[in-house]
């Protein structure tokens, strides 16, 4: 009668199978539940029957265990808790069954009365129902995460204190077991109650990807809490034997958690992407006041609750009663010890927190002012732009003149050749004008063959650093150097302000060299400027936003990790620090353009891409 | 530092009670009338001490108003305590009271006592947190009292036995004391010139305050006490000398740490401690479990004590992280606004830095192209000069020099903007070709 009810339900939230597993898993649980059927109904209560309903039920806990061992192996972070515990649960489910198959199936008997064996029959349903607590499916800052295993150990503690206080303890009062039996029922059906109610709460709450999982779950967990009351009343009855009707909700269940295990399988590869765009609900503040947190709190203040019972209950000093209060003393201090530090973590994270936050202040504070200053330059490109356009606009102009002149005058004259020495200069301040204008615009990384030499001359002699007084500096070029690939506006402007650094630099001890060298370093290109200046202080921090050794108002410490973002851009890189001699030294690895194949380039073009 | 005329009202009555005090122990017998004195004089000073402290909270610096309500506080207690004392020792003549209601006052009190040197007025940066102290300092508190509970209290409310109530009793007052004086002793090298005379002023009446109370212990077992004897100067003493101390309250004035972040780390280790106090009251019911010869009904007394304390410090534990965890989400809200403030002005500074940049190598292009810009006046000039020039070449001539000011005035007003941005813009507004 009770497959009728379980096998539509397993069927219907099937909405969006995930993929081919998660069919076949659905295959599977209807496929298992049908021959366990079909054998009920052939075959009669018989040493076969058994064998082939153990053999089944061990086979599918066996799939269960080793499916989620995968699983847990595959996935990451809080994932892979989730599958952590449905793996220990399935490990001691498998261990109990294994025990009862050899009893049954070899020894022809009952499994005999032992606390072990009754543990492991109850102990499987703590990490199942811990599972779904885990909260797979949302994402929340890893500090938040070890609150809520920490909550998560506290109920499990909890869980077995319990066990161990109300069923347990039956087992030293003198005298038969009916008392012990009868506890040892009623705390697994409320054991089968939680894991049934807190599966299905996190599926009628949880939506996204998982929504699907959590579903096979609950239905699995309905299955086996079913069949878990239902042979509660059947063995007692004396009707129930492996492989009857009665066995059809266990095994359905059973199938169902190799079902669970096959969709979340099917889950996994794209879960770091699932679990990141299903982030929406990823507040943490709303998190902590979830059910874990509270219901830790709960639990951890009514075990001195029960303490007091107990204290008020019962006045002879037995065995029992010594044995359930050093339990619960014993508990107290573990939950307490679980809360402090739990309560430590958030302390200080909580202090973290506040340093951080000042930090990030003194930081936007420290800034905000040259800002105030930069805006007046904000319309310093529109500016340059239109001036160069002027110039360029001009020289047109003269050009046309000059070479209307040029073609009235005779060849050789003094007028044509004045007009065309005009012709030639406007052609030269027009190249300038442009270059001017290139750099006003905002233009996307143009990687193309540069040779480094002119362009350091170009930026050395836009740095005007020849007309310095007491400054020195020197170029030497390695012959064999390759051409660098590269945008050689970009570089410029990162050769700009290194350059720039070193003047600086020299100017505040009054003078010196600097040293710049160009040399093949197969397959880049390297370039080491060295000055004889101060030295940097902290070498290792130049390149971090608003590091700057600079007064206030000078400088605003951006400049060289702005250089450093147009290294990186260009797959290169950028690095710093204080000659043995004295001064400060930079070098600049840049991909060397001859060494570099078409696919090597086609990834670098990528990376432009990706960067912009 | 000038005394208010009240102040030193209050100062000379203290100072004349505690004289009293000396003529009438030297010269009276113990009677009646004098239990009934002795018991008077110590609330007469307290009152005093209360008052003068009263006058101080009308300051307004830092933690000073919560500092002095503490200690106006916990003298309180120890008002209420001497009060009981004076009900049951003249009023009701009962010879033999119950101790515990007075006591409890007078743990109570140090209980506040300490609490208001932990708070360290003498810091300006102090007691950012005091919401979560709040919680850690009803923690310690009730810990305190469950401690008493636990070792003193059954003494008397489920056996009656001095013998054994009185030393543990003394002994937590003990402990108290010296934990108080620690913690003077801390604030006192942490602290610098008036504040440290405060502190070194604090120390010394705690001092007192302990050696009374041993001696009062002492003189109790030995059966030599009476009240108003000499047993009583030392903590008649401290009291003027508090009441002294608290009149001079106005001068004192909270200064900056030097380390502020250590204020953090402090706040962190209360918590801790408070913990930890949580912590032990399991271990000591453990402990008493196994231990063999106390009477049942003792054992069982607490037990629900501490069953009783536990239930109460878990849900200030629960008050305490649901305080934190809304505090700290509320910051992780805070930070995470804050950081992406702090990317959008790192971007705009990255613009700015492009455009100083930018500004450096416009400079450099300016002067770059005046050069040729004077070369091609120069030219233009020596073609102008040139007697063998067609009409129609010396136009061109003139055009181009036109150009050359054109283009060299778009350059000046370039470098006069970049020498100083703060003038307004020249205005090189219009299309070029016009003029």
């Amino acid at each position: 009668m009770m497959s009728n009810g379980t096998k539509p339900a397993n069927s219907a939230p099937v909405g969006e199978p995930p993929a081919a597993f998660s069919r076949l898993g659905l295959f599977l649980t209807l496929a298992v539940a049908v021959f366990t059927l079909c054998c009920a109904v052939a075959l009669p209560k018989s040493y076969s029957l058994a064998w082939i309903g153990d053999t089944l039920q061990t086979a599918l806990l066996a799939a269960f265990a080793i499916l989620s061992f995968q699983n847990m192996l595959r996935s990451h972070a809080h994932v892979r808790g989730f599958w952590m515990m449905i793996f220990s649960g399935a490990s001691i489910w498998f261990a109990s069954q294994v025990v009862w198959s050899i009893y049954e199936l070899a020894f022809h008997m009952q499994v005999p009365d032992s606390p072990l064996a009754d543990f492991l029959l109850i102990a499987k349903l703590v990490p199942l129902t811990a599972a779904p607590l885990v909260e797979p499916h949302k994402t929340q800052d890893s500090r938040f995460r070890a609150f809520g295993l920490l909550d998560l150990f506290i109920l499990i503690l909890y869980s077995l204190y319990l066990f161990a206080f109300f069923v347990y303890s039956y087992r030293l009062v003198p005298g038969p077991l009916n008392l012990y039996n009868s506890r040892f029922n009623v705390a697994d059906s409320v054991g089968d109650f939680l894991f049934v109610f807190v599966s299905g709460l996190t599926f009628f709450k949880s939506s996204g990807r998982w929504r699907p999982i959590f579903g096979i779950l609950f239905l699995s967990a309905l299955s086996y809490g079913i069949a878990s009351s239902l042979n509660d009343v059947v063995i007692d009855l004396g009707r129930y034997y492996t492989g009857s009707f009665y066995d059809i909700p266990l095994v359905s269940g059973m199938a169902g958690f190799v079902w669970l295990c096959l969709s979340g399988r099917a889950l996994l590869p794209s879960g770091e992407a699932d679990s990141a765009s299903s982030s929406t609900e990823a507040l943490p503040g709303r998190q902590l006041h979830f059910l874990p947190s509270h219901l830790a709190m709960l639990v951890t203040i009514s075990t001195p609750a029960i303490g007091l019972w107990l204290l008020t209950t019962q006045s002879n000093a037995d065995r029992l009663f010594t044995f359930r209060l050093d339990l619960t003393l014993g508990t107290i201090f573990l939950l307490t010890l679980l809360l402090s530090i739990k309560q430590d973590l958030l302390s200080v994270s909580l202090f973290g927190s506040l340093r951080h936050l000042s930090h990030t202040y003194s930081s936007i504070d420290r800034f905000k002012h040259h800002l105030v200053q930069s805006e007046k330059l904000a319309t310093l490109g529109e500016l340059v732009a239109n001036v160069a356009n002027h110039i360029s606009d001009a020289m047109t102009r003269i050009r046309e003149q000059s070479a209307l002149i040029t073609s009235r005058s005779p060849a050789d004259s003094r007028t044509g050749s004045l007009a065309s020495k005009i012709g030639q200069y406007a052609q030269r301040t027009d190249s300038l004008a442009e270059n001017m204008q290139r750099f006003a615009q905002e233009t996307p990384l143009q990687l193309a063959p540069v040779e480094l030499k002119p362009l350091l001359e170009t930026a050395l002699h836009l740095s005007r650093i020849g007309k310095l007084p007491n400054l020195n500096f020197e170029l030497q070029e390695d012959p064999s150097c390759p051409p660098v690939l590269a945008d050689s506006s970009q570089l410029l402007h990162v050769f700009l302000q290194i350059i720039a650094n070193a003047i600086d630099a020299l100017q505040e001890v009054g003078g010196g060299d600097l040293q710049i060298s160009i040399r093949p370093c197969h397959p880049q290109v390297c370039v080491q400027f060295s000055d004889s200046g101060p030295g940097i202080s902290q070498p290792e921090r130049v390149f971090e936003p608003f590091f700057t050794t600079k007064p206030v108002g000078k400088g605003t410490g951006m400049g060289l990790s702005t250089c450093y973002g147009i290294i990186r851009q260009h797959s290169g890189d950028i690095s710093c620090g204080n000659r043995i001699e004295g001064g400060a030294y930079f070098t600049i690895f840049l991909p060397a353009a001859v060494s570099a194949d078409s696919s090597a380039r086609e990834s670098l073009l990528l990376a432009a891409e990706n960067a912009r | 530092m000038s005394l208010q005329p009240r102040q030193k009202r209050l100062m000379a009555i203290a100072s004349a009670v505690f004289v009293l005090h000396l003529v009438v122990g030297a010269t009276f017998k113990p009677s009646f009338g004098l239990t009934l004195f002795g018991d008077a004089l110590p609330c007469v000073l307290l009152i005093l001490a209360i008052l003068a402290v009263r006058e101080n909270f009308r300051i307004h610096r830092g933690l000073l108003p919560l500092f002095w309500k503490l200690m106006a506080a916990g003298f309180f207690q120890m008002f209420l305590s001497e009060c009981y004392w004076f009900y049951y020792d003249s009023l009701r003549r009962h010879s033999n009271p119950s101790p515990v209601l007075g006591d409890v006052f007078f743990l109570l009190a140090h209980v506040f006592f300490l609490s208001a040197f932990a708070l360290r007025p003498h810091s300006a940066s102090a007691g950012r947190d005091i919401r979560l102290r709040n919680v850690d300092f009803a923690l310690l508190m009730f810990w305190w009292l469950a401690l008493y509970g636990y070792f003193a209290l059954p003494w008397q409310s489920v056996i009656q036995d001095f013998s054994k109530y009185n030393p543990a009793y003394y002994l937590l007052a003990l402990i108290q004391h010296l934990v108080i004086i620690m913690v003077l002793a801390v604030v006192w090298k942490r602290s610098s010139a008036f504040w440290r005379a405060f502190y070194g002023a604090c120390i010394l009446i705690f001092v007192l305050i302990a050696v009374g109370n041993l001696l009062l212990s002492v003189a109790i077992d030995k059966g030599l006490y009476y009240a108003s004897s000499f047993f009583d100067t030392p903590f008649l003493l401290s009291l003027v000398l508090f009441t002294i101390i608290a009149s001079l309250g106005p001068s004192l004035e909270p200064f900056e740490d030097k380390t502020p972040n250590r204020e953090l780390n402090q706040s962190l280790w209360t918590a801790r401690i408070a913990m930890l106090a949580i912590l032990s009251l399991p271990i000591i019911a453990i402990l008493g479990t196994i231990e063999k010869n106390v009477p049942a009904d003792v054992a069982r007394f607490r037990l629900r004590l501490v069953f009783g304390a536990m239930l109460l410090l878990s849900a200030l534990v629960f008050r305490k992280l649901t305080l934190l965890a809304r505090e700290l989400s509320h910051l992780v809200r805070l930070s995470q606004a804050s950081l992406e403030n702090l990317r959008s002005v790192q971007a705009q500074v990255t613009h700015a830095e492009k455009l100083t940049a930018l500004g450096r190598l416009a400079a450099g292009a300016a002067h770059e192209i005046s050069n040729p810009l004077t070369a091609i006046l120069g030219y233009s000039e020596l073609l102008a000069d040139l007697p063998s020039l067609s009409p129609s070449d010396r136009e061109s001539a003139l055009i181009i020099q036109k150009q050359v000011h054109r283009a060299q005035s778009a350059v000046n007003s370039l470098r006069n903007t970049l020498r100083n941005p703060d003038a307004p813009h020249p205005t090189l507004t219009g299309k070029p070709a016009d003029s």
